[in-house]
């Protein structure tokens, strides 16, 4: 009865608009750009879960879609930056939704949208039809043929200010590059020689434009709005990306996510690495050779492969749940992913860790041990008051860099689950860490202020927890 | 007093160690199995049980000596193995997989041990002097033996999760089809190393690989073996600042500086060529290359280099007689980390170069299984491949791995 009714209703809704025609496609030359084609869609009575799709040329699929939601959950869905560049009548960008389709709030009258891949002057036919959330279409609108004429290679931005941006940085790094060997000449003073500079001066010039540039560059980029689509005129905006970045949803989720992930990489790899070793140390003679190379093996293959093979793995039709007899799903649920990527993350880990040891666990000398046995020393209290001293000076630098890297990691969990599940649009994900979140803001969003913010921020807390770190182990007591 | 009281017969004798190490095993195993059980949906009671009565006999190990008496000990001996062999004839019994057997064997281990010395005498209890001594002299001999065992149990699951996905690439890169669980190696075809071999784009990858690699590590030495010369062989303002410049440099993250790198790349006009990875790759491997070289220089006594310009040799000729001689196993070592290095990098691929034409093997072997096709055989065969140089550098790195060098191969 209800669905009767309901296709009554269309019928109805169908006729009216073929009579009042509620779509028009027209120009909208203020648009035109190099390959992109501007039109105007003028649409009447749209309701939520409609859809406007755009036809171009002779194309079976839209070239652009555009869903009608609620205009509240257009502000949650925040700064998506779509491909194509559709606008309101007030100049509001559309953002975009899942599937790439543009998001259009309730009772816009008027869209504009800037069609990319346009051939320049080519006549190209546009058309637009409205689709109910049913999927039935009921309006059509006439034909506009439309043309683009602006010739280039490339849209045309200015490039003056990121200029700018980098000279500063360029003198920057210069100055910090010269003060720094100033402060050097005044505490070191031995024999020198010119010609060293000549040796030395390639690869500090590379280091210099890859390291130091790059680093004071980000830092300045953090106090702009630089964006992937108005590259070149990026407005200094102070603390606001700070600000932004401080307001941004789910950053206390992807906060405490990164620091459970870097702590149980930390605590679960320094801990499995340095058991394993000292097992290996045990008195197993001719094996250990064996087992040393069966916990090498997978270093042969790189690393970005073993992870995707773990990925093959914890499918739902994989190897893990046909070896446990399981029929569970690790990589699209929040917890298990959490835990799959970190576990991944610890089996990745552990073989250098285990490696690093041998060495300073063979070096230390069996007399120790005996001695502490002939005193009736446990085992336990052996490995504590023996073991644990002797080998510090590999132990602190590697924890170290073990928490630099896992904090830093971003191929295991890119690779594994892109950050993924999602929780909701446009917010970090149930893996996210810092890092592939940055990479989220500033590559799919093109928002590189923002990531540059992000960036300072991380660095920071790794500057501040590396040098804690360093001046309560010395770890680098042995660089001379 | 501590020497003394350790030369005393231990608090239990050594079956009882055993059984107690064991024990603490299937406790582990029942937890494992428990949780496994809980993911099958099937409900954990089984296992649960079992972990119970773990548990118990567990106590049982830690209670004094004479807590039971004879008979009672028996009768406990004798139900827990029951129960435990029970156990794990329904763990194995329940399906097939391969999970279920290993646990089911741990519930089936101590049963049988539990068995044996239910029936014979030689256990804690009230024991006599004598029998106390002949038990000691046994844990003597035993114990050793047993913790020996117990470090190979151990090993050995580490060393099978080790190697756990290369035998998953092995199998799909074997298995005809598109296979991502089931038996391994039930069937055998070459046909994933023929698609891949026959694929236009995997040779293009390749090329793009080789043509990277092979820069980085021409460039790569050109600027650090200079560099390490300088650096070993005199001493100027700012030497000890340049070399803990390297080293900070290579802490820090390049996935922090993404923007900065992305946009200078973008200013020189270095995306989407192989030119600007090469610059990229060879700065990042130049710290770890400066720092290997220089202590191969190092390792050079000066008075070779001075006999040599008394005898008349240039400078140049110094350096090409009898540095780069005497240093080449370093520099291949360096040459060769700067290769896999190049070889093996993601995210900089990912991010600079996107067009078809100037892809990397990581890259495109990741866009293998991405989003709309999951073409996980070819993916598996194609890894086989790449892998040749990752393993051919462990071959030549071994030495140097097993003497504990943190080789450097982590960032790779």
């Amino acid at each position: 009865m209800i669905r009767i009714c309901i296709i009554c209703l269309l019928a109805v809704t169908a006729l009216a608009a073929a009579t009042a025609q509620s779509v028009v496609v027209s120009a909208a030359e203020e648009f035109d750009e190099y390959r992109r084609l501007g039109i105007a869609i003028d649409v009447r009575d749209l309701e939520v879960g409609h859809r406007i799709e755009l036809f171009v040329g002779d194309a079976e699929v839209p070239h652009t879609e555009m869903l009608v939601i609620e205009a509240a959950s257009q502000e949650a869905q925040a700064q998506w930056q779509p491909y194509q560049v559709c606008m309101t009548d007030e100049d509001v960008r559309l953002n975009e939704g899942k599937d790439a389709v543009m998001l259009l709030p309730v009772g816009v009258q008027r869209v504009r949208c800037a069609l990319s891949g346009i051939p320049v002057g080519a006549e190209v036919p546009v058309y637009a039809r409205l689709v109910d959330s049913e999927g039935i279409i009921f309006a059509r609108s006439a034909r506009y043929i439309g043309r683009t004429d602006v010739t280039g290679t490339r849209p045309n931005v200015p490039e003056s200010r990121t200029t700018i941006y980098a000279l500063i940085a360029v003198v920057l790094s210069i100055l910090i590059l010269l003060f720094g060997l100033r402060a050097a000449h005044v505490s070191r003073h031995g024999r020198m020689s010119g010609t060293a500079y000549v040796y030395v001066a390639p690869a500090v010039l590379g280091l210099f434009l890859v390291s130091l540039f790059p680093v004071v560059y980000g830092f300045g980029l953090a106090f702009t709005d630089a964006h992937q689509h108005r590259l070149g005129d990026a407005q200094f905006v102070g603390l606001e990306q700070f600000i932004n970045l401080g307001t941004a949803p789910g950053l206390l989720r992807v906060g405490a996510f990164t620091a459970v992930w870097t702590i149980a990489n930390t605590i679960l790899g320094v801990g499995l690495g340095l058991a394993i070793a000292v097992v290996l140390n045990g008195s197993l003679q001719k094996w250990t050779g064996i087992y040393r190379s069966l916990l090498l093996l997978p270093w042969a293959v790189p690393a970005y492969i073993t992870t995707l093979a773990w990925r093959g793995m914890l499918q739902p039709d994989g190897f893990i749940n046909g070896l446990l007899g399981t029929d569970a799903v690790f990589l699209s649920d929040a917890a298990p992913a959490q835990l799959s990527v970190i576990l991944v993350s610890v089996w990745l880990g552990v073989p250098f860790i285990v490696m690093s040891m041998a060495g300073p666990l063979q070096s230390i000398p069996d007399y120790l041990y005996q001695a502490a046995k002939i005193d009736g020393v446990s085992r336990w209290r052996r490995f504590i008051h023996i073991t644990l001293p002797n080998i510090k000076g590999v132990l602190a630098p590697i924890t170290l860099l073990t928490f630099v890297w896992s904090f830093n990691m971003f191929n295991t969990i890119y690779l594994l689950t892109a950050g993924g599940p999602s929780v909701s649009v446009s917010e970090p994900g149930a893996t996210d860490i810092l890092v592939t979140y940055i990479f989220e803001i500033a590559i799919d969003r093109g928002d590189y202020g923002l990531a540059s913010a992000w960036s300072l921020i991380l660095f920071l807390v790794l500057a501040v927890v590396s040098l804690v770190f360093i001046r309560q182990t010395r770890a680098t007591e042995g660089i001379s | 007093m501590t020497s003394v009281s350790s030369r005393q017969p231990p608090f239990m004798s050594y079956e009882a160690r055993i059984i107690q190490s064991v024990s603490v095993y299937a406790g582990v195993v029942a937890i494992i199995a428990a949780v496994v059980d809980a993911g099958r949906g099937e409900g954990p009671t089984l296992w649960m049980g079992l972990t119970l009565f773990v548990g118990f006999l567990m106590i049982r190990f830690f209670l004094p000596i004479n807590a039971f008496g004879a008979a009672r000990l028996f009768a406990f001996r004798a139900a827990t193995a029951a129960v435990l062999a029970l156990a794990g004839a329904l763990g194995l019994m329940r399906d097939v997989s391969a999970f279920s057997v290993w646990a089911g064997a741990w519930a089936l281990i101590p049963a049988v041990i539990c068995v044996y010395h239910a029936f014979n005498g030689r256990f804690s209890g009230s024991v006599s002097g004598t029998q106390r001594s002949a038990g000691y002299q046994r844990y003597r001999k035993d114990w050793p033996r047993f913790r020996r065992l117990g470090a190979h149990v151990f090993l050995l699951h580490v060393s099978a999760l080790s190697v756990l996905p290369i035998l998953w690439i092995a199998d799909a890169a074997l298995s005809p089809g598109n296979i991502l669980g089931g038996r391994v190696f039930d069937s055998v075809s070459l046909e994933h190393f023929v698609d891949m071999l026959g694929d236009e784009e995997f040779w293009i990858w390749s090329r793009n690989s080789v043509i990277v690699a092979t820069g980085t590590t021409i460039v790569g030495l050109a600027l650090s073996i200079p560099a390490a010369f300088g650096f070993s062989r005199y001493k100027f303002r700012g030497r000890r600042t340049l070399m803990l410049s390297f080293l900070l440099a290579h802490m820090v993250p390049g996935a922090i500086l993404l923007v900065p790198y992305f946009l200078v790349m973008k200013t020189m006009g270095l995306l989407n060529t192989s030119l600007g990875l090469i610059f990229m790759y060879s700065v990042t491997a130049l710290p770890i290359c400066v720092w290997l070289l220089k202590g191969a220089f190092d390792a050079i006594p000066r008075d070779l280099e001075e006999a040599a310009t008394l005898d008349g040799c240039s400078a140049a000729q110094v350096f090409w007689t009898i540095l780069l001689p005497l240093s080449a196993p370093t520099i291949a070592v360096a040459g060769l980390f700067s290769f896999v290095l190049a070889w093996n990098e993601f995210l900089f691929a990912l991010v600079f170069n996107t067009a078809n034409d100037v892809v990397t093997l990581p890259v495109g072997l990741s866009s293998l299984i991405s989003g709309t096709h999951q073409r996980w055989g070819d993916f598996a065969a194609a890894s086989f491949i790449v892998s040749i140089p990752t393993a051919a550098l462990l071959l030549l790195f071994q030495k140097s791995i097993a003497r504990g060098i943190p080789s450097t191969a982590d960032s790779i």
